[in-house]
């Protein structure tokens, strides 16, 4: 049998109420399809932009707060590491090489992070462009930064909020002026929009300790432990796996803690991922009463179409074939709308990733993996085990009984 | 001789159906009924309205079993088949004309003609293809593409008519064909039934249509759910002899 024919002529004869049906479906399947792929798309894009931060030391507080300001450079208030566990970080054997990071300065709304070279060699795994700063008037740009090898620029005191360079920001200009003298490669990560300088000019730039004898223009370690302020946090480099516990044990005490940015991560994911079941539970929910909604509106429609249906009975049709054309109508309806909310929730997850990107720096990918899909065969499949109800109904009604109605 | 005895073509015999009406109580909406519908003649149902016309017309075509009696076609007794049994008899020996044609305007007029072939087949065979486009040509149709609901009334019914042929059904059953026709489509159809009797079909319609009537080989009036005379002086056209 081919009920098909009669199924396209029904839906064009209905085709308003097909459409807001297809609609209905679409909205439901794109929100819970976009939900999973931009949760996965800020894991995966907040895992790929902290990767290369091995342990990061800092004063003690929430390692989520740290993580956000010294690995995503959001503005926010961290307390400073004591001096002398700054000084006894700095000069501890087990790290490669210890970073310590200073902030306090943008240009242009893009914020200047104070650190060492071996920092900037480190995230960009060697530079695209120029050399990294060898002098406190040097600076490294980001790979999205807008500014070029060789341009100059003052520094401004004070960290832009929410993307407005004014808000928070004291916007008088330090008298520095400094020369851009390399760019970094893509980090995917917001340190691709920064400004990195030696730490030692923050430092100098707002008064402190410049963690050298006074009169010195060195950037970069050895520091002196006379002239080391205390620091925000810092980004450590063990030189062993066995380094790293050893020295994420010796620095959590009362007065600092040692974090890796993938501990603090999980914990954030955790909560994305309970917020990310209950949503979906909540679109799967709201789906199932969407397709039962539908199915009753397909059986309303159905009557409209009992004359062409006990027509086609008389002609010999089986019930089956009266079944299959209420059954395919409505698995049509829900077929349609479940592949335009996959394509609708991809769209909407890709936008809302380009927003979040451009807000946050954090490069994000979003994809449909099989999460998804899987999601939009679960509705695919609950709507059409629902469509065997209209099917069921429609084609029991008597025929004698019908044909005298109509 | 009970028509019943013969094997060939469409007979019924003491046919009753009874309902129940609102009030739970019986009623006979036919009864006693005994008539053969031969091939190769034109057969009209006639009488008041209420009298049992479409009633019977749905018992010969399968769609209501009888509360009593027998329908007999070519040695298949009709009434005592199961549902789908009586689907699939109806699907293969009776082409049925309604009305209001009651055609699915959506589609074309290829497809319209060809939905009887859809509940076997996925694809239409192509002897059944083949026949559909004789019956256009045939029936004067337009193009094969144009939606039927661009016809015009007249050709809104042969495109009815050439659906009720495409399985080349033996019984053609006819439920006031010429009723929302003008004069001279009603003609045109009433000629096309004719024509088809004489390619020894059993053609039977309900009608009130004294046109209809008067090319019926055979006339069965019905009243109150039984047979009986027609009230000769509504159809002008009726020959006495005609009466069943």
């Amino acid at each position: 049998m081919n009920p098909w024919p009669i199924v396209r002529a029904f839906l064009v004869r209905h085709r308003w109420a097909a459409l807001a049906f297809v609609f209905l479906v679409a909205a439901g399947v794109s929100l819970a399809v976009a939900l999973i792929s931009q949760e996965r798309a800020l894991r995966t894009g907040s895992t790929r932009a902290a990767d290369r931060f091995d342990l990061i030391v800092a004063a003690p507080g929430s390692p989520t707060d740290v993580l956000l300001t010294a690995v995503f450079l959001r503005p926010g208030t961290t307390k400073l590491l004591p001096p002398e566990v700054t000084v006894r970080l700095l000069n501890d054997k087990r790290a490669a090489f210890v970073a310590p990071i200073g902030f306090g300065d943008s240009h242009r709304g893009a914020p200047i992070v104070g650190t060492t070279s071996q920092l900037v060699t480190h995230l960009s795994n060697e530079l695209q462009e120029g050399r990294v700063f060898a002098r406190r008037e040097e600076a490294v740009v980001g790979a999205a930064s807008p500014m070029k090898v060789g341009e100059t620029f003052q520094p401004t005191h004070g960290i832009p909020r929410d993307g407005n360079p004014e808000e928070d920001a004291d916007p008088h200009e330090h008298g520095a002026m400094i020369t851009v003298v390399g760019r970094m490669k893509p980090t995917g990560s917001p340190w691709d929009s920064a400004i990195m300088v030696p730490v030692e000019l923050v430092w100098q730039l707002h008064s402190l300790p410049d963690g050298h004898e006074e009169g010195s223009e060195a950037v970069g370690p050895p520091f002196d432990p006379a002239q080391t302020p205390g620091v925000p946090a810092a980004v450590v480099r063990p030189t062993t796996i066995a380094a790293a516990y050893q020295l994420r044990n010796a620095y959590t005490t009362n007065d600092s803690m040692a974090f890796f940015p993938a501990e603090a991560l999980i914990r954030l994911y955790s909560v994305m991922g309970d917020l990310r079941q209950l949503m979906s539970l909540l679109a799967i929910v709201t789906q199932a009463l969407v397709l039962m909604a539908i199915v009753m509106g397909v059986l309303l429609l159905f009557r409209f179409l009992v004359p062409q249906l006990i027509t086609l009975r008389a002609l010999g049709a089986p019930r089956l074939f009266i079944a299959a054309i209420a059954w395919g109508f409505t698995a049509t309806l829900v077929l349609a709308g479940v592949l335009l909310g996959l394509g609708a929730g991809y769209g909407l997850s890709y936008g809302v990733s380009q927003w979040l990107a451009a807000d946050t720096g954090v490069e994000l990918t979003p994809t449909l993996a099989s999460s998804e899909y899987l999601i939009a065969a679960s509705i695919l499949a609950t709507g059409w085990i629902l469509a065997l109800l209209p099917a069921y109904v429609v084609q029991r009604r008597s025929l004698a009984i019908s044909l005298a109605e109509s | 001789m009970n028509p019943h005895d013969t094997e060939v073509g469409l007979s019924v015999f003491e046919l009753g159906v009874s309902f129940c009406d609102a009030t739970g109580d019986r009623f006979n909406a036919l009864s006693g009924i005994t008539a053969q519908f031969k091939p190769g003649q034109v057969t009209a149902i006639v009488g008041p309205s209420g009298s049992g016309k479409t009633t019977l017309l749905h018992c010969i075509a399968g769609i209501l079993v009888p509360s009593s009696g027998v329908i007999r076609h070519d040695g298949v007794i009709v009434s005592s088949l199961g549902e789908s049994a009586r689907d699939a008899w109806r699907r293969h020996n009776c082409g049925m004309v309604f009305q209001d044609f009651r055609l699915i305007d959506e589609l074309t007029v290829l497809e319209n003609v060809t939905t009887p072939a859809m509940f076997g087949h996925y694809r239409v065979p192509p002897i059944l293809r083949e026949r559909t486009r004789t019956l256009i040509r045939d029936f004067g149709l337009p193009e094969r593409s144009v939606p039927t609901s661009r016809l015009s009334r007249g050709e809104r019914q042969r495109v009815a008519l050439a659906r009720a042929l495409l399985m080349d059904p033996a019984i053609i059953l006819a439920d006031e064909p010429t009723a929302s026709l003008d004069r001279a489509n009603a003609a045109s159809v009433a000629g096309t039934l004719e024509a088809l009797a004489t390619q020894g079909k059993a053609v039977v319609c309900v009608t009130h249509d004294d046109l209809l009537v008067s090319r019926a080989h055979e006339v069965i009036s019905l009243k109150a759910g039984r047979m009986g005379p027609p009230a000769v002086d509504q159809f002008p056209g009726l020959r006495a002899g005609d009466l069943a």
